[in-house]
């Protein structure tokens, strides 16, 4: 699985990208693994107890889990996530 | 504790807010020639630059005015502004070595920073803290703290 | 008098009569400032036929009540006119501190007429105007111009002016002012050249009243508030500025690379704001009376590009980065230096230079035409020497300063001219992203996001989450981002205010500011109101329906080849039914009687 990173997540995670090889088969499993990886700062910034940061935007293969299942979105091996804050309109 | 009104330059966007806020805060609308604080901008290298009374403790606009109009209460931080006294004569406005005393044929009066009665208007309105009002012994704090944080990434990174 | 004037100018520069008029206070309220009010101005004075680069059009410059007040972000002036790209209503609108000037120095509207017969610039000190000879101005790019004019008037003027580009009348050539602030698209710049204005100076001290003084500083500090505590209005646009999208939209594969012929860019990382912040970024600007500070200061370090400016805004960096298969940051930043500095509009620029690349890798544009540049996509130096030869007409770049559309047509492709009403379409691929495909079918003044920016709620999640890949509803929400952006264009206020403030804290501010009370309704009212008088002119102007239309390929021809949106077409046909219906227009997308009469534009 790979996690790609945006704007100031970049920063509590100090990488723009990783390969992700625990099991993580939704979301929220994903993102508690994370947490535990890249502390406290990152886990506060993307979960608000047990769901999701309302000023975090999750993509997994380019959709919004907004229209999937949100935190409990299923995922697969092969998908990409990337996680930004909301950040910007042009 | 006095307060100071501190500015960080570096931090300036340019926004005018400040302006405008003073304008307001002193005459309920929104007049270019009425507000107390000017802000530079270099548009070449983007730096912007607010610009008010400094309050100075040997102010030469004091000792240039011939009625008092303008007169530091002891124990005062602010150099202060009697309308009533004043007679137009402009020589602190030639006297101020920078040129934060400007005479207003509006009102026919002279404008400098009155701190807003000691919550600054300015400083409220500013959306980046390039204006400050602190306590003045320790005003350049926020400054030298930044700085000393320099230093200790320095040190950590070696 | 509240938030207005009262007062309008009007400068004929074939005769130079210089004249004013009073304000009328109805339309005043029925458009309110800005946007509005030049539209309805413009609208009621000149021939929708007109040619654009002749002295019969007009130009008419505005500010809205907001603008030189601390409404949060409201310090903008628009400039309405007929595009001589678009041959239909053209209006730009602009930040820095020009607008605000202009309005202290007394004017709710600045009308332009006719042609000079030698280039002139216009001064304007409060009740004194004067049309000063420029023919020493004539040739100088934007930073000198302003200097120069500023050292002829008063070191403290506010300058708007052209470059070059618009001298030359680059179809799509740009106003600036305070040198990096942009009246961007439509060729707003090339219509100042055809009356040979090359600069307008002002100087204002007079006073904006308002209304209710304490409700307006309540109501402003309430959206100050608002802005403060959004993700993007508050911190996001002043760290990493709108190039941040960038990334946003390549992971959703619908960032349009090599003139829309793919959706994803794998180097997009590259020209992103993420990048822009580490490597150019000197520090954020903001314009008048801005809480959010999304502008860049920027400049490069490597001597091949060096120089410093503002931006890249994210459509520039796409228009000249990914659509023409660049991913140099360096050369990006540098060649919206040069826009800026020769007043072109860098979106146009780019997506016709990427018009040009696919026209040369398919054999019909040569090198012989190129005067030896290899113009196959991705090759920076082209990009970089095209620019420059764009804004001064120079070799090919006489025929790209036409824009894609004339450029393509011309070698008998214009299918390949990814353009809506002949205007180059931004940084959203619409095959993806179905609604802001709506908006660029739709908006009055060609292909544009800006006027209806469904992408707020398509992808940033901001107030409603809508799915970008799903049609249903969408023509209900461009109807209204149309609608609330016209609004808000035309009370002087900068539409990313809207990352923080709703119609509500608008109409609030706009009441309590003029007087005049306006509910939400009676604000979005006003805003479809002026959305109407601009599509009345574009009908008088010869637009149909056919002009709704995106291209070919965007709708049937090519799907997105890779990505996250492989496979995906824009569904524009199946949706514009809807939005006319919406709209209250018949199935020609022509506005009814009733609906006209509802808006009281009959």
């Amino acid at each position: 699985m790979t996690i790609r990173y945006f704007a100031d997540i970049r920063e509590l995670t100090g990488c723009k990208e990783e390969t992700w090889t625990k099991a993580a088969p939704d979301l929220r499993l994903l993102l508690e693994g994370l947490a535990a990886q890249h502390g406290s700062a990152f886990g506060k910034r993307v979960l608000e107890g047990n769901q999701l940061n309302s000023t975090i935007i999750i993509f997994i293969n380019g959709r919004d889990v907004v229209h999937l299942q949100g935190i409990g979105s299923a995922l697969k091996n092969d998908d990409v996530v990337a996680i930004f804050p909301m950040v910007a309109g042009g | 504790m006095p307060k100071v009104l501190m500015i960080h330059p570096d931090r300036c966007t340019g926004c005018q807010n400040c302006e405008l806020a003073c304008s307001f805060s002193h005459e309920n609308q929104f007049r270019p020639s009425a507000t107390r604080v000017h802000v530079y901008s270099w548009e070449r290298e983007g730096f912007s630059v607010p610009m008010m009374c400094q309050q100075c403790d040997s102010a030469s606009c004091v000792k240039v005015c011939p009625t008092g109009a303008l007169h530091r209460a002891k124990g005062s931080t602010l150099v202060e502004y009697s309308r009533e006294k004043c007679i137009g004569c402009r020589m602190c406005t030639i006297a101020c070595p920078f040129g934060n005393a400007v005479y207003d044929s509006v009102t026919e009066s002279i404008l400098k920073c009155d701190t807003c009665g000691g919550d600054p208007s300015c400083v409220q309105f500013c959306p980046s803290q390039a204006l400050e009002f602190v306590d003045d012994n320790i005003s350049t704090r926020s400054r030298k703290r930044e700085l000393a944080g320099k230093f200790k990434s320095a040190f950590e990174g070696a | 008098m509240n938030g207005y004037t009262g007062t309008i100018l009007r400068v004929n520069l074939t005769t130079g009569a210089i004249s004013r008029q009073a304000t009328d206070m109805k339309d005043a309220a029925l458009y309110i400032g800005a946007r509005g009010l030049a539209d309805k101005i413009y609208i009621d004075e000149v021939d929708p036929k007109v040619d654009p680069l002749s002295p019969d059009n007009t130009m008419v410059f505005a500010p809205g009540p907001f603008t030189g007040t601390f409404a949060p972000s409201g310090g903008r002036y628009h400039v309405v006119t007929k595009g001589p790209l678009t041959d239909c209503i053209a209006g730009a609108n602009s930040g820095g501190s020009w607008g605000p000037e202009l309005h202290y120095a007394g004017y709710d509207a600045l009308i332009i007429e006719g042609k000079a017969s030698e280039p002139v610039y216009l001064w304007i000190k409060d009740d004194v105007v004067e049309i000063r000879k420029a023919s020493h101005l004539w040739g100088k790019w934007v930073p000198e111009t302003t200097d120069l004019v500023r050292g002829e008037t008063d070191v403290d003027a506010k300058v708007a002016c052209i470059g070059p580009a618009g001298e030359k009348q680059v179809l799509f050539a740009a106003i600036m002012n305070e040198m990096h602030r942009a009246a961007g698209r439509g060729g707003v710049g090339a219509v100042m050249g055809s009356k040979n204005l090359k600069a307008i100076a002002v100087s204002g001290t007079k006073a904006i009243s308002v209304a209710r003084p304490k409700e307006f500083k309540e109501a402003v500090l309430a959206g100050r508030k608002g802005i403060k505590e959004h993700p993007v209005g508050g911190a996001g646009l002043r760290a990493y500025g709108t190039d941040v999208l960038v990334n946003i939209l390549n992971q959703i594969g619908s960032l349009p690379v090599n003139n829309f012929q793919d959706g994803y860019f794998p180097a997009a990382d590259k020209v992103g704001g993420e990048t822009l912040a580490a490597n150019q970024l000197v520090r954020p600007k903001g314009c008048f009376s801005c809480v959010i500070s999304c502008g860049r200061v920027s400049k490069v370090k490597d001597p091949k590009y060096a120089g410093e400016g503002e931006g890249p805004e994210y459509e520039a960096a796409w228009s000249m980065g990914p659509d023409c298969g660049i991913d140099n940051l360096d050369a990006v930043v540098h060649s919206n230096h040069l826009c800026n500095e020769m007043g072109m509009d860098p979106i146009s620029f780019g997506s016709t230079l990427a018009c040009a690349m696919e026209l040369f890798e398919a054999g019909l544009i040569t090198l012989k035409d190129t005067d030896g540049v290899d113009l196959s996509f991705g090759n920076v130096d082209a990009m970089v020497e095209m620019t420059r030869k764009t804004g001064l007409r120079e070799g090919l770049g006489n025929k790209l300063a036409l824009g894609s559309y004339r450029l393509a047509n011309s070698y008998g492709h214009p299918e390949l001219s990814m353009t809506v009403k002949k205007q180059e379409m931004p940084a959203y691929d619409p095959r993806g992203v179905q609604g802001i495909g709506l908006e660029y079918a739709t908006c009055n003044r060609g292909g544009c996001h800006v006027k209806g920016y469904t992408i707020a709620v398509e992808v940033l999640g901001c107030g409603a989450k809508l799915d970008p890949h799903a049609t249903a509803d969408k023509p209900y929400w461009v109807k209204l981002f149309q609608d609330l952006t016209a609004a808000i264009d035309a009370s002087g206020g900068c539409i990313f205010g809207t990352f923080g403030m709703g119609g509500d804290n608008y109409s609030a501010m706009l009441s309590a500011l003029t007087g005049v009370t306006y509910s939400t309704e009676d604000y979005l009212k006003a805003g479809e109101r002026i959305w109407n008088l601009e599509k009345l002119f574009n009908i008088g102007a010869g637009l149909t329906a056919k002009d709704d239309e995106l291209p070919e390929r965007l709708t049937k021809l090519l799907p997105i080849k890779s990505g996250p949106s492989k496979g995906e077409i824009s569904h524009v046909p199946e949706m514009l039914p809807e939005y006319y219906k919406l709209r209250g227009w018949d199935v020609n997308g022509v506005p009814t009687k009733e609906r006209l009469q509802e808006l009281q534009l009959v």
